[in-house]
């Protein structure tokens, strides 16, 4: 059969949209007059059998997201999918009840029930939606960082649309399917059949054979086969390939559309360069130093391993360990830098007795002593510990690194705190002994557990008593209102309370919420960055340590 | 006490407590266990002081009966919001974490070491960089602290507005009523009213 014929068969045009259908699969058991296909191309966008898709309305804000698990026309002519959902957190809101979720992540629907799964027209469609399966359950092959980052949504989770409850389990059969049809697809064998195929050899374990990944030279109707096969490739491009001697050959058929497409998918540009010849594809390394560079920045599976250039494959071999070295030493853990920081300088701390003569006398409270310090100017600020510390940790590390007995206490963490910085607030004998401190902090480097450099300063306080009181917004109060009903008002200010929802008051909490939760997105952004910020300049401090090591 | 017990000990205490914050600096003690007290069994109420300028907000660490109870009213506040002593801000609650109890005990009995860098040290630079950042992200915290009371006093302003406007709409309705200027009006107009 031809594939002229077929095409002129299949291709529907309603209005400006084309439709095709793709590889017929099976008739319908109760109605033989049902034919359900395995793929077909809608606007221009190929899909196929266990696609996650996006379905529209035209009535909805946002498109819903699914999996399409049948494909089929119905006698008189009508497109329909069978789609298996996935639900937004935002959707499921109620039953979530403050579990937390990642931005991108879904949940897959599971049970039996209202919700787990719909005959919709096929028309509904309006696009493909990459998402992945991150589940770590053993039938779901484990997706790459790469496609990870490039994926629209997560999902590992499962919502029971019945008992309405999340689970990281995923159930045998989700609507009459195997599960696995589920999880991310399986990497394709070299048998050049499509996803229903039961014997994918999986690229990684592959070690002694070569991997040709041939297409037929057969013009079956394999088109949509052979897309799918390079998307799969696009997965196991990442995998860790231990191909020693072999090498990687990918052969195409002299077929100019089908080569860009190649091309496209198999994401060129990242670390590999595709010389497509009359006959064959072959991947092979950039002779330069900069795709080295980029090829250990972005093969994200193995950094250890290094990319050899061969006029014919591609060799990954372990790299010698000094890259592994440095991230032993970023990790670093307080303990750890006895054996590696076995210099001179290093001063430890050991447990002292308990004879403190500071201790013996009453002591004010806190806040007083450090206003009074503050006044006197003996009030410093530690910033850059570790949060985990207490504060006569700190007090002791005052002690070692000046021989100044002191007080401190650590500043209790709150919701607005970096989670990179610990602080603690130091009361200091005398005034010379602070401004001492402050500038030893400042000319040489106090470094803590070998990459925490500590920085001093006086610190701005609030003014102290309670005639100053911080400003706090949002409690409104109409003396209007409380003319009216005293005593009501009375108990309800006195009291807490939620509020039902009809009230005027209620929409303003909710106002109140959307700020507050904007803000939160925001300090997490910041600190992340931050933290990023810090990690970059502890890589390069690390990297010149070692360097000054060897 | 051995150290590794007393720190479990501890930390069983901080599975136990809820971090309220977005507190008025109005409410006490006694009125924050009363409130909590709606909800489940309040043990203790601790307050965590702010010594800042820049920090608005006020905070407090109060301590429930069983960490389920914690768990089940923290859930609760996300649902719906809970408004102490005045209307209509909602307070915050999160789990407590270690870091935010003022007196812990000492998680591992480990040495701390601290070492001086010298200034000819070759990695003076980078320390010196890094302590350049610890004080960037100090500034920047404080900004973003900053524009967030700017926005919180815009929005308390806004709905400050919303809600005269709205209590005036109504004083004048309840006057018209009040005086009889409606039941007048009424009269001279034929139409008949619902009244409720």
């Amino acid at each position: 059969m031809s594939t002229l014929e077929e095409e002129e068969e299949n291709t529907t045009v309603s209005g400006d949209i084309v439709f095709r259908w793709g590889h017929k699969s099976r008739v319908g058991k109760k109605n033989p007059k049902i034919q359900y296909y395995e793929s077909f191309t809608y606007d221009g966008v190929d899909y196929s059998l266990y696609d996650s898709v996006y379905l529209w309305s035209g009535d909805q804000l946002l498109p819903d997201i699914a999996k399409i698990i049948d494909i089929y026309e119905t006698p008189r002519l009508k497109k329909m999918v069978k789609v298996v959902w996935y639900f937004r957190p935002t959707e499921v809101q109620k039953w979530l009840r403050g579990v937390r979720h990642l931005n991108n992540e879904l949940f897959l629907a599971s049970g039996e029930g209202n919700g787990l799964f719909n005959f919709n027209h096929l028309e509904t469609i309006c696009g493909k939606c990459n998402v992945v399966c991150k589940s770590k359950d053993e039938r779901n092959p484990k997706a790459s960082k790469e496609e990870l980052k490039m994926s629209d949504y997560v999902f590992y989770r499962t919502f029971d649309v019945e008992k309405c409850i999340l689970s990281d389990k995923f159930p045998d059969k989700i609507a009459g399917l195997d599960v696995e049809h589920f999880f991310n697809r399986k990497p394709k064998g070299n048998d050049g059949v499509t996803s229903k195929s039961k014997s994918p050899s999986k690229c990684e374990t592959d070690n002694t054979s070569t991997i040709v990944l041939g297409v037929p030279t057969s013009s079956s109707d394999n088109n949509h086969s052979k897309k799918r096969k390079l998307q799969e490739l696009d997965v196991d491009r990442t995998k860790s390939i231990e191909a020693d001697s072999q090498s990687i050959m990918l052969k195409k058929r002299p077929n100019d559309r089908s080569t860009k497409r190649t091309l496209l998918e198999l994401d060129v540009d990242r670390t590999k360069s595709v010389e497509a010849d009359s006959q064959s594809i072959i991947l092979k390394k950039r002779p330069n130093n900069y795709s080295t560079k980029r090829t250990l920045q972005e093969l994200d599976v193995d950094r250890t391993k290094s990319v050899e250039a061969d006029s014919q494959s591609i060799m990954l071999k372990k790299r010698p360990n000094d890259h592994s070295k440095k991230r032993t030493l970023q990790e670093l853990d307080v303990d750890r830098t006895k054996s590696v920081e076995a210099d001179g300088q290093s001063i430890t701390l050991k447990k002292r007795p308990k004879l403190d003569t500071s201790e013996w006398f009453k002591k004010l409270p806190w806040e007083d002593r450090i206003h009074r310090a503050r006044q006197a100017g003996c009030l410093v600020l530690l910033e850059n510990l570790y949060h985990s510390f207490t504060s006569s940790q700190v007090e002791e590390i005052v002690l070692d690194a000046f021989n100044i007995k002191v007080n401190a206490k650590m500043i209790q963490w709150s919701a607005y705190s970096s989670p990179h910085n610990g602080q603690a607030l130091v009361i200091f004998n005398s005034k010379d002994e602070a401004d001492y401190a402050i500038s030893e902090l400042k000319t040489r480097c106090l470094i803590i557990g070998g990459s925490r450099v500590v920085v001093g300063s006086r610190p701005s306080l609030k003014e102290p008593g309670n005639h100053y009181p911080s400003k706090y917004f949002g409690h409104i109060a109409i003396d209007a209102m409380k003319r009216k009903h005293t005593m009501d008002m009375k108990n309800a200010v006195s009291t807490s309370h939620h509020s039902q929802p009809n009230t005027i008051a209620f929409e303003m909490a909710m106002e109140w919420w959307t700020h507050q939760k904007k803000w939160e997105l925001c300090w997490e952004a910041m600190y992340k960055k931050h933290g990023e910020d810090i990690a970059k300049l502890k890589a390069r401090l690390m990297g010149f340590k070692k360097k000054s090591r060897c | 006490m051995e150290p590794s017990t007393e720190y479990a000990a501890f930390e069983e205490k901080v599975k136990k407590t809820i971090y309220i914050d977005n507190l008025s600096p109005q409410v006490t003690k006694a009125v924050l266990e009363n409130a909590i007290n709606q909800f489940g069994n309040v043990k203790d109420v601790q307050f965590i002081p702010t010594y800042f300028a820049s920090r608005g907000v006020c905070a407090a660490l109060v301590e429930m009966e069983s960490a389920k109870q914690a768990e089940e009213i923290i859930c609760e506040m996300i649902d719906s919001p809970l408004m102490i002593s005045g209307m209509p801000r909602p307070v915050r609650a999160q789990k407590a974490q270690v870091e935010m109890f003022e007196d812990r005990p000492k998680k591992h009995q480990r040495t701390i070491v601290c070492r001086w860098m010298d200034p000819s040290h070759q990695n003076f630079e980078m320390a010196r960089k890094i302590k350049d950042l610890t004080k960037k992200h100090a500034a920047e915290a404080q900004y973003i602290m900053e524009l967030q009371h700017e926005e919180e006093e815009k929005l308390h302003k806004q709905q400050s507005e919303t809600l005269k406007t709205n209590y005036k709409k109504y004083e004048l309705i309840d006057g018209a009523q009040a005086d009889g200027n409606v039941n007048r009006l009424k009269a001279e107009y034929g139409i008949t009213l619902n009244d409720h």
